[in-house]
């Protein structure tokens, strides 16, 4: 028998033997989250004996100790509906249905009725192997190290304590340089006798450096003494994970296979949001990724996303599972998968299939799959989808919608975002059906459209003929747009002129996190262009840029971007000329270490950083510049 | 290796004292949070008056003051732990947080290692002085903070049926704090208990926080935030202990 332990972040192994385990069951789930609560419930519900480990005090995880009492994607069904409900009937707490004690009230009573046995402040500080097979853990409660014995164990952990035990292949963080951009410190307040939230972003930090973690929190709840005038309710005890450790699985979801819509034979639920991505480093990431969030402008388009059952398995490990934020997916997939809902559903679903491979003795993966639907079906929490679907959640007309039934006034930003939105509109992707749309300010849909149609040719004709003959400016760029993204180098002249205009014309697609034309037409500068294209790049990059009208016309708005506490349209222009001109570099084979030596005394001091920080300190955008300085660096690194 | 002078179990207001007084100080918290002993339970509803005696303590009184958290009828209990944070950050004093200390071992040269389970999973730390300065007490409490517009008409009914328990104002208008003693070391079913019983008693008060353990007064050997009343008495305490056995 092996004992595998972490040790400084490392994975130490250790030939030992344990005859007799101090407690045994059938289902282990560590982490007392909503994943990890349901999925012990149902497991219970479903026969099975099941030890629940708790690190802190409180069961519940973020939507109880993280404050994170609200929904807003993430899809219905399921056990929690019936606590839901109760909740809503609750008339003990100052707000009704959403209060952070009713969850723990409720998974309390959930938990006793259904046998789990909960174990609180126990840490698991090793797993037993037994060839590759994990067979018990090595827990510790404060004074003692104790064995437990499970058929099935569930890191439901969410930072993937017990996969970062293991030696399957694991991948930390944001693709850039592995950070972590963690939600910090929701605190609680009263306003005219309301309870209300607030968020402090913690900024970027590495979640699995201890010290670094400890650091940036204490200096996230710091920031927050400027809210005291308010009355403060509560403060989270916990730190949420965005964009965290994620594993080579059985089966890894990308993506790319989402946006194409592929699907696996063995769903083991739906889940549902948009490809969420906090912060603005978007310069940085992939292709396709870009394609659906920067250059068709799609950031808010929710999809209905499968997750097989092979996403919580680690590849080559037989006897533990994941449920919750640590799964196989990769950074994009991650970062969608991890509303209260979908979590909750998750740890349901996956607490129905690991006490069904523990009772009949059978691998996660072997599992009587027609069973399994049908139990997760009658339960409600596998989620309504036979298929992939595409689609805006105007989540503002839902809140217009709701603010009118209660014979509330709502706020009037919102009110102007949902005007003349539908809450659910499906999106099906026909470029002959959706081409209208490139003469809107939403064209988003018509150039994604175009993007993934089998009829590539004829729709490069066809955009290539509208573009040149056109008068309609909006119509004109837009088929420019969609012609670059169908890599069509004719697209290249109306790209330059939108950059040499320095077009600030923002789309209108989404709610939030719109993209304006220039950062459009840079990115597919930097795919399609060629060394004629530099002189305009390196023009960005000049002492006298900042100067230019449209760094200093955008106010600060959520329908842009999350921050307002940097020159956002400076950023987003360095960042993307940056990586165009490294791109051009890269294809034409030219001096990387002239470009190294050049991003080298471009960002030596401050300089720049000034231009997009300006005065604040302790901005996000500063480590956000930071890490993109780091990025650059390293990409043009002729070493 | 690095060796500390001092490590200390548990980030209360005495942690962060003897941590300013003494260098080369770590401080391991469990919680993902500082100040367990008096933001987070509520305590700090029941501070008594405390004049510092040290320019550290009046430094950090005058934060207080600057949040103000001390002197009106409206403070804020939570902003007890923003300020320790702002204090800490200010004095970068070292403090692991979601540190829980596993294994301590004194070494031939004295050294104590000292094993912490973090998100790095085991960890070893080296100092050649181990201080618990966590709370732990057999009188164990546990607040609930309620809205209320007509005390007098719920206060007996509480009271009797919390045996044990206070009531005390809570800053501000329509706000108290129950003080209901406890035995249970398990904090999910304590609140379910407290909760099943709100419910039973049909009062018209409405329930804002429930808060985790606070623990009474313990052995007065030993330094912790829960033998002061005052957390910058906490805090003096804390630093005359270091000046004390830094000599």
């Amino acid at each position: 028998m092996i004992l595998s332990m972490l040790e400084n972040g490392v994975v130490v192994k250790k030939v030992c033997e344990v005859t007799d385990f101090d407690d045994t069951c059938n289902v282990l789930c560590v982490g007392a989250g909503s994943a990890g609560c349901y999925a012990a419930d149902s497991a219970a519900r479903q026969g099975a004996s099941v030890i629940l480990l708790e690190f802190g005090d409180n069961i519940g995880g973020m939507s109880v100790c993280g404050n994170v009492t609200g929904y807003y994607y993430g899809a219905c069904g399921g056990s929690y509906e019936e606590d839901d409900q109760k909740n809503k009937a609750d008339t003990v707490f100052l707000t009704n249905g959403k209060h952070w004690e009713q969850r723990q009230i409720r998974l309390t009573e959930r938990l006793l009725k259904s046998g789990v046995k909960v174990l609180c402040r126990h840490s698991v500080i090793g797993l037993y192997f037994e060839d590759n097979r994990i067979i018990g853990v090595l827990a510790f409660d404060g004074k003692r190290e104790f064995s437990i014995k499970a058929d099935i164990t569930i890191d439901a952990t969410s930072d993937g304590h017990l996969i970062r035990m293991t030696d399957v292949k694991k991948y930390y963080g944001r693709p850039s340089n592995g950070s972590f951009v963690p939600f910090g410190v929701i605190i609680k307040y009263t306003k005219n006798g309301r309870l209300l939230g607030h968020n402090n972003d913690s900024g970027i930090m590495d979640h699995y450096n201890y010290k670094d973690f400890s650091a940036k929190t204490i200096i996230a709840h710091a920031d927050l003494s400027h809210i005291l005038e308010e009355e403060i309710v509560n403060c989270a005890l916990h730190t949420g994970v965005r964009e965290g450790l994620s594993y080579e699985g059985e089966d890894t979801l990308k993506h790319e296979d989402l946006l194409f819509g592929k699907c696996s034979d063995k769903v083991l639920y739906w889940a549902y949001s948009d490809l969420d991505r906090h912060g603005n480093l978007r310069a940085a990431e992939d292709d396709i990724f870009q394609n659906w969030f920067v250059i068709s402008n799609l950031s808010t388009v929710v999809i209905s996303i499968p997750v097989s059952l092979g996403s919580v398995v680690p590849k080559n490990i037989k006897g533990l599972v994941t449920a919750g934020r640590c799964l196989s997916f990769d950074t994009y997939i991650q970062s969608a998968v991890r509303m209260n809902r979908d979590m909750i559903r998750m740890g349901e679903c996956v607490g129905v299939a690991a006490a069904m491979a523990a009772l009949s003795g059978v691998d996660f993966l072997d599992i009587d799959y027609e069973k399994y639907l049908m139990q997760v079906k009658e339960n409600g929490c596998f989620g309504n989808y036979s298929h992939i679907t595409f689609a805006f959640d105007n989540s503002y007309k839902r809140y217009l919608d709701k603010m009118k039934a209660l014979g509330r006034i709502p706020d009037k930003k919102y009110e102007n975002l949902a005007l003349n939105k539908t809450i659910y509109e499906p999106l099906n992707f026909d470029a002959d059906k959706d081409f209208h749309l490139l003469k809107t300010d939403a064209p988003g849909v018509a150039i994604w459209s175009c993007y993934i149609s089998p009829k590539r040719d004829m729709i490069k004709t066809r955009l290539y003929n509208e573009m040149i003959n056109t008068d309609d400016v909006l119509y004109k760029y837009n088929c420019a747009i969609a012609l670059g993204l169908v890599e069509d180098k004719k697209a290249l002249p109306v790209l330059r002129d939108i950059v040499k205009n320095r077009d600030c014309f923002f789309f209108t697609d989404n709610r939030r996190s719109n993209q304006f034309r220039s950062a459009i037409a840079l990115c597919l500068i930097g795919r399609l262009g060629t060394t004629e294209d530099l002189p305009l790049l390196f023009d960005i990059l000049s002492a006298e840029e900042i100067e230019r009208q449209m760094y200093h016309t955008l106010q600060p708005n959520y329908l842009y971007h999350t921050y307002d506490d940097r020159n956002f349209v400076y950023f987003v222009m360095l960042t993307y000329a940056c990586m165009a001109i490294y791109k051009i570099y890269e294809r034409c084979n030219l001096d990387m270490k002239q470009l190294h030596d050049f991003f080298c005394d471009l960002f030596n001091g401050d300089t720049v950083l000034k231009r997009i920080v300006e005065d604040r300190t302790d901005s996000p955008a500063e480590e956000e510049t930071k890490e993109f300085v780091e990025y650059i660096l390293r990409l043009t690194d002729y070493n | 290796m690095k060796i500390y002078n001092t490590l200390i179990i548990g980030s209360g207001y005495s942690s962060i004292g003897y941590a300013t007084a003494s260098p080369e100080t770590v401080i391991c918290e469990e919680h993902q949070v500082c100040d367990t002993g008096f933001c987070l339970p509520l305590r700090s509803f029941r501070y008594n008056t405390y004049t510092p005696k040290t320019e550290e303590g009046s430094q950090l009184l005058d934060l207080f003051n600057s949040l103000s958290l001390f002197g009106t009828n409206e403070q804020n209990t939570n902003g007890f732990e923003f300020a320790m944070c702002k204090y800490i950050a200010k004095k970068q004093l070292e403090v692991l947080l979601k540190c829980r200390v596993v294994r301590i071992v004194r070494q031939p040269d004295l050294i104590y290692d000292v094993t912490v389970h973090t998100n790095e999973g085991l960890t070893h730390l080296f100092a050649k002085k181990v201080l618990d300065m966590s709370n732990t007490s057999d009188e164990r409490f546990y607040t609930v903070l309620f809205v209320c517009d007509d005390i007098e008409k719920v206060k007996d009914k509480l009271l009797s049926a919390y045996c044990g328990s206070q009531i005390e104002s809570a800053f501000y208008a329509g706000r108290y704090a129950l003080h209901i003693p406890a035995h249970d070391t398990d904090e999910n079913r304590i609140k379910l208990e407290i909760y099943e019983k709100w419910c039973s008693l049909g009062i018209d008060a409405k329930i804002l926080y429930m808060s985790p353990v606070f623990y009474g007064a313990e052995n007065a050997d030993k330094l912790c935030d829960c033998n002061y009343d005052n957390p910058i008495e906490a805090f003096e305490a804390g630093y005359f202990y270091a000046k004390e056995n830094d000599k």
